[in-house]
């Protein structure tokens, strides 16, 4: 591998399978700079936590590598690990216990100074419940605990999971607060979902992964230039099979069910209205539709873009 | 490495808090004891039969009841410790440290043979507390009229916990290897039962780490030794001897398999 010293994570061309012949990575690389927000996107099943999984050392894969500030986290397990906090699917946390002796244990397994427990507690805002046994807390409590046991050792790179899971709205919205202060201190932070709109406000970078393949990785203005190229108007009219016909030949047009999704740059939405209106069509509603990560994967895998 | 051990055995005590095995590895050996006070209390032909010093045939036969009793205590104990990181999914945290794993295997098979250990301290010192109160309940026994031989029950409880080793080493990798409460339990109490039925009536025995503290139950407490196969090799029996290798053989095997097991 080349010199990775100032990439927090490099995969590259990762397979991995959990039962001989059933792949579930092909061949993904992505590559994470440091001091970046990395938003991993995928549907369910697309292989995201396998990944984080093979990154963190805890899966073997059969064929690529992996580094960690340059570290493989196999072979020089110390020097990858104490670089990274980690909150991997469901947070593990011993229910019998309380926030704080879940905290305390990991301060004693790092060998780590007691103090450290209160700032992360403050960090994401369980002091008020911290002294309760974990088996009273909400889910969100949990995650919010997962994500303190993390920041403990106050590590240059964060890999977080699905972070938002079974948050509330402020919840998610405090988590995405603090993901931000973290990242302005310096560090990086890799963050996994399957919704594109919570990657969107939260993500420097981005990577799209896809049936254990990585379909795009880039920044996210480059994703919106390609959302865009995605989206298009909902246009409710009297006579859609006449509209349809009317524009099938310059512009994609799907009828919906008698609503028609016309893919169209959001600019040019006046211009066909006032076509429309011209030629005597009544047009009822006309709506903005943004390609949601669905689209965006049909588009992905459907032009059958894929990185190199 | 050993601060990070050391680190790590002190963490593993942390999670025993308010744990059902911290309160089975305090109370077992009260219960042991307790119940062999009643049944000496309420039996009291048992204790007027011995010849002289009293305390000489209440250890010999407690520690036999012990020695018979205490194999489920030793499976429950064993599992709790290692299961509680499979019911918690903790395994991904613990392996993700920034040390090897055997910083994490190493150190938590030290806490358990603590906690065992602490089973058989609890019940010598309980065992002391029911003859003084014997003494008093029945003072016809003479209890408080003869000193205990401290160095008879510390030398008969260190046989019976280094014949139990070997069936630590067997369940913390059985317990390891399955992530399920109940199989390693099964197969720990199936153990314990074939230990009831094999120990001096066949050669099986010997290759089953369930019934080494059987073997020094009876064989320690009916004063003939090799009518059950046992044999003196310098200070230990050999079943203490095949217990302590097969503590080691599982210990070995077991961190073998945990160093490469993948977490899914």
């Amino acid at each position: 591998m080349p010199d990775l010293s100032n990439t927090a994570i490099a995969v590259q061309q990762l397979h991995y399978a959990y039962i001989p012949g059933l792949q579930i990575l092909r061949g993904l690389t992505l590559t994470v700079p440091s001091g970046a927000i990395y938003g991993f996107l995928g549907e369910n099943g697309a292989g995201k936590s396998t990944t984080i999984r093979s990154v963190m050392g805890l899966l073997r894969p059969g064929k690529g590598g992996v580094r960690i500030f340059g570290q493989n986290p196999v072979t020089s397990k110390r020097s990858a690990m104490k670089n990274v906090g980690a909150l991997i699917e469901s947070p593990a946390l011993y229910d019998h216990l309380t926030g704080y002796e879940n905290l305390h244990i990991a301060v004693t397994y790092r060998r780590l100074p007691k103090v450290r427990i209160g700032e992360v507690v403050e960090l994401v805002g369980l002091e008020k419940h911290i002294r309760k046994r974990v088996s009273a807390y909400s889910t969100g409590m949990k995650q919010r605990l997962g994500l303190a046991l993390a920041l403990l050792s106050d590590p240059p790179l964060l890999i977080l999971d699905e972070p938002t899971n079974g948050l509330d709205p402020s919840g998610i919205i405090e988590v995405r607060n603090c993901l931000r202060r973290l990242n302005e201190q310096g560090k990086t932070i890799f963050l996994s979902s399957h919704l594109l709109s919570e990657i969107e406000r939260i993500a420097t970078m981005v990577g799209i992964i896809h049936e254990g393949r990585t379909m795009f990785e880039g920044s996210i203005a480059e994703l919106q230039r390609l959302k865009d190229r995605e989206s298009g108007v909902e246009v409710v009219v009297d006579q859609p099979t006449v509209v349809a016909a009317l524009l099938s030949g310059r512009r994609t047009v799907v009828d919906e069910g008698g609503r028609l999704f016309v893919k169209i740059a959001h600019e040019e939405t006046p211009a066909l209205i006032e076509e429309l209106i011209q030629r005597g069509i009544k047009v009822y509603e006309v709506r903005h539709r943004k390609s949601d990560l669905e689209q965006l994967f049909l588009h992905l895998t459907g032009s059958g873009q894929e990185m190199p | 490495m050993i601060r990070t051990w050391v680190d790590s055995y002190c963490a593993e005590w942390m999670k025993l808090r308010r744990m059902p095995v911290a309160w089975i590895s305090g109370l077992s050996g009260v219960l042991i004891a307790g119940f062999l006070f009643f049944v000496f209390a309420f039996k009291g032909d048992m204790g007027s039969n011995v010849p002289s010093n009293p305390w000489d045939g209440f250890f010999a036969l407690s520690i036999t009841v012990f020695g018979m009793l205490i194999g489920p205590f030793i499976i429950l104990v064993t599992h709790g410790v290692v299961h509680l990181e499979h019911q918690t999914s903790s395994w991904k945290s613990l392996y993700t440290l920034p040390f090897d794993r055997a910083a994490i295997f190493f150190p938590k098979s030290a806490v358990i043979l603590t906690l065992v250990l602490s089973i058989y301290v609890v019940f010598g010192l309980s065992i002391l507390l029911s003859g003084l109160l014997l003494g008093i309940v029945v003072p016809s026994f003479g209890f408080l009229k003869y000193v205990p031989e401290f160095s008879f029950l510390f030398n008969r409880l260190a046989h019976l916990f280094f014949a139990g080793v070997g069936m630590i080493g067997l369940q913390y990798w059985i317990s390891f290897r399955w992530d399920n409460y109940l199989v390693p339990i099964s197969i720990g109490f199936i153990g314990y039962l074939a230990s009831m039925f094999t120990v001096g009536k066949s050669d099986f025995a010997f290759i089953i780490p369930y019934c080494y503290p059987v073997f020094i139950s009876l064989g320690l407490g009916s004063g003939d030794i090799g009518r059950i196969g046992l044999e003196w090799w310098g200070a230990l029996t050999n079943i203490e001897g095949y217990s302590f290798l097969a503590f080691l053989l599982f210990l070995a095997t077991g961190y073998h398999q945990e160093s490469r097991k993948e977490i899914r």
